[in-house]
């Protein structure tokens, strides 16, 4: 990993690992795209990935959008090593440059997307142990509740509230302060 | 060629982006029927390990204590993952009253005395507590339950308070038998959660082990586990009567050894009188400060592991303060440290704040600014006269609160008092005789306490 040259790209690429989402879909990735996956890494330590990976907690709806992502951040990874080997004049700085922002811009489009796709994406993420993915999404979900009250937040995401009259008042005596 | 590379890359990108979009919008006319139940509880969706994932990103801790408010679920996932909540936290950058508990104080002036006294042996005495209103919920027992549990009540007996923080206590310990053997022995203990740890005792310490000023410093804020590691710093008159300080240093992990320093000598002479009621160290970016007459005294301890004294300076104030029980000093969330002393204007009880002016870490230079821009905070409930007796006793540096005692010549409304520095009101703690109290310490939580605490019992 730390030396990724252009001949481990090839080997990489070569390699391919077979992805089988909870319905059966089975989705061919190089293993530099499955890799971002800590779960699947370690299966791939542990050799058992012949005849495919099932993950029996992920749709294939998910689980392309998943592998959108870890298409394009494996991706982002071997450009980085790349750029860093020995090509670093300002015009090589300025592709890199492009490159981070065009990968935010990717980001930001990735999380255009409805509250269970996102919430789905958390529960894929957390699962796989992907950290960008898993950071990228429950950040999402953290600005969307930043700064509201309990109310909006119960409205936005549908909470019932079963706190009983006297719980809330209590708990509103020890948060008040959040609220000023 | 790595250029080459880039390229195919973003091709590669390229075409991953079109069918995206095609699959969102085809995804969503499938997953109607799934959709229309989670309107039910959308946030259901979300279990509890990802939930937290999503607290652990905020870093305004209004936003967690919020969303524990919102329903039985959100409050009960605050509470269990309070701890790594509390570390994933910054600092508040505001004063929180809420975190204030209460109040210790310990009676028996030399215990073991009074144990050989009477002829049967008098009820052991532990350390008394008085609970703010705010927190009475949260101790529903004796104080003292977690720690008599998990050690015994025979570490407490005729114990007696000596500093506090961060939801940590500092005890001096009684001797084994009650007989003093002049060695000082204390113990640093979570009185919430019932960790304790033993110091060794030190024998080469303060001539009289009850005259000494002790600091405890700890950087963590997650008062719900168990400490890793801490300095507990102390200043005495050693044996052969000149001022000194000693570190003790704990960790918890095996590779490095705590265990106390070397003696440094202080800078400056402190008399035994003025040490016996030296009060409060506060703690401000690793160094302590003790209020002596003429300034502050900071004292830096080695940053990482070991128990070296590392920088010793008096901060000088512009005019000396010389009454030990009649200042206080205190930080403040952004940072500051500040001298306080009450006053009376008219017939109205006056704080007087001035802060200190540090550059940066460079205690060295810092002093006291000048008491012409001192800020007043005039306390309108409290109506005092120059007969009364008035003693500044604690400062809770995250609650912003000041603790005082007051015994009121005429009307007879003593009793013990905090000032919040956030509002400016005062509120009485305790009525009677607080100002006969000895080794008062104000006990404030840390973050990680207060979130395991604000859901309702029950859910």
């Amino acid at each position: 990993m730390a030396s990724a040259g252009s001949g481990d790209e090839k080997a990489a690429a070569a390699a391919m690992i077979t992805l089988i989402s909870s319905d059966n879909e089975k989705f061919e990735v190089t293993e530099a795209t499955a890799t971002l996956s800590q779960t699947i890494r370690h299966m791939i330590e542990d050799g058992c990935t012949d005849g495919g990976v099932p993950l029996p907690n992920v749709t294939s709806k998910i689980l392309a959008r998943v592998i959108e992502y870890c298409k394009k951040h494996a991706t982002a990874a071997a450009g980085e090593e790349g750029s860093s080997s020995s090509f670093s004049d300002a015009a090589f700085l300025e592709v890199d440059r492009a490159f981070l922002e065009e990968l935010e811009e990717f980001d930001d489009a990735f999380l255009e997307v409805d509250r269970a796709t996102l919430f789905d994406l958390i529960l894929a993420a957390n699962y796989l142990d992907i950290k960008g993915l898993l950071n990228l999404t429950c950040q999402k979900v953290a600005d969307s509740v930043k700064g509201k009250t309990p109310e909006q937040i119960r409205e936005m995401y549908n909470i019932v509230n079963d706190l009983t009259p006297e719980e809330e008042a209590e708990i509103r005596r020890e948060t008040q302060w959040a609220f000023e | 060629m790595p250029p080459v590379r880039r390229r195919e890359s973003r091709d590669q990108a390229a075409a991953a982006a079109v069918p995206r979009t095609c699959r969102t919008t085809s995804g969503c006319r499938q997953r109607g029927r799934r959709r229309a139940d989670e309107e039910i509880d959308g946030a259901a969706a979300l279990p509890d390990d990802a939930l937290a994932g999503v607290l652990s990103r905020f870093v305004d801790l209004g936003d967690v204590v919020r969303c524990a408010a919102t329903c039985r679920r959100w409050g009960r996932v605050v509470t269990a993952r309070a701890s790594s909540l509390a570390r994933a936290l910054p600092p508040p950058g505001r004063l929180l009253p809420r975190l204030a508990i209460g109040v210790f104080h310990q009676e028996a002036e030399d215990a073991p005395a009074a144990r050989t006294r009477g002829s049967s042996s008098p009820p052991a005495m532990l350390p008394c507590f008085v609970p703010m209103a705010s927190a009475a919920r949260l101790i529903t027992d004796d104080v003292w339950c977690p720690l008599i549990r998990s050690h015994g009540d025979g570490l407490l007996r005729n114990s007696r308070p000596v500093a506090s923080r961060n939801g940590r206590l500092v005890l001096e310990l009684q001797q084994e038998g009650g007989h003093s053997d002049g060695r000082l022995k204390l113990c640093v203990c979570n009185p919430m959660s019932g960790d304790a740890a033993v110091l060794p005792a030190l024998s080469s310490g303060p001539q009289k082990p009850r005259d000494y000023g002790c600091a405890l410093l700890t950087g963590d804020d997650d008062d719900l586990s168990p400490l890793t590691s801490f300095h507990v710093l102390l200043l005495y008159n050693n044996r052969r009567g000149s001022t000194a300080l000693r570190c003790y240093y704990y960790s918890s992990s095996s590779s490095s050894s705590g265990g106390w320093g070397p003696e440094a000598k202080c800078s400056t002479r402190i008399s035994g009188g003025k040490l016996h009621r030296i009060g409060q160290a506060v703690v401000l970016r690793g160094v302590a400060f003790w209020p002596l007459d003429d300034g502050a005294l900071g004292v830096r301890v080695s940053a990482a592991t070991g128990a070296e004294i590392t920088e010793m300076h008096l901060l000088p104030y512009d005019v000396p303060h010389y009454w030990p029980e009649a200042r206080l000093l205190g930080v403040l969330p952004d940072d500051r440290l500040f001298f306080v002393y009450f006053g009376i204007c008219g017939d109205t009880l006056m704080a007087k704040l001035s802060y200190f002016a540090i550059d940066g870490d460079d205690v060295g230079a810092g002093r006291k600014e000048c008491s012409s821009l001192e800020e007043g905070i005039r306390m309108h409930q409290m109506k005092v006269t120059c007969q009364d007796t008035l003693k500044l006793r604690w400062v809770c540096e995250k609650s912003g609160l000041i603790f005082f005692t007051l015994r009121e010549s005429s009307s007879g409304r003593s009793g013990t008092f905090a000032l919040n520095l956030h509002d400016k009101l005062v509120e009485k703690v305790a009525d009677g005789e607080g100002h006969k109290w000895r080794n008062f310490v104000g006990y404030e939580m840390g973050t990680a306490g207060y979130l395991a605490s604000i859901a309702p019992r029950a859910c």
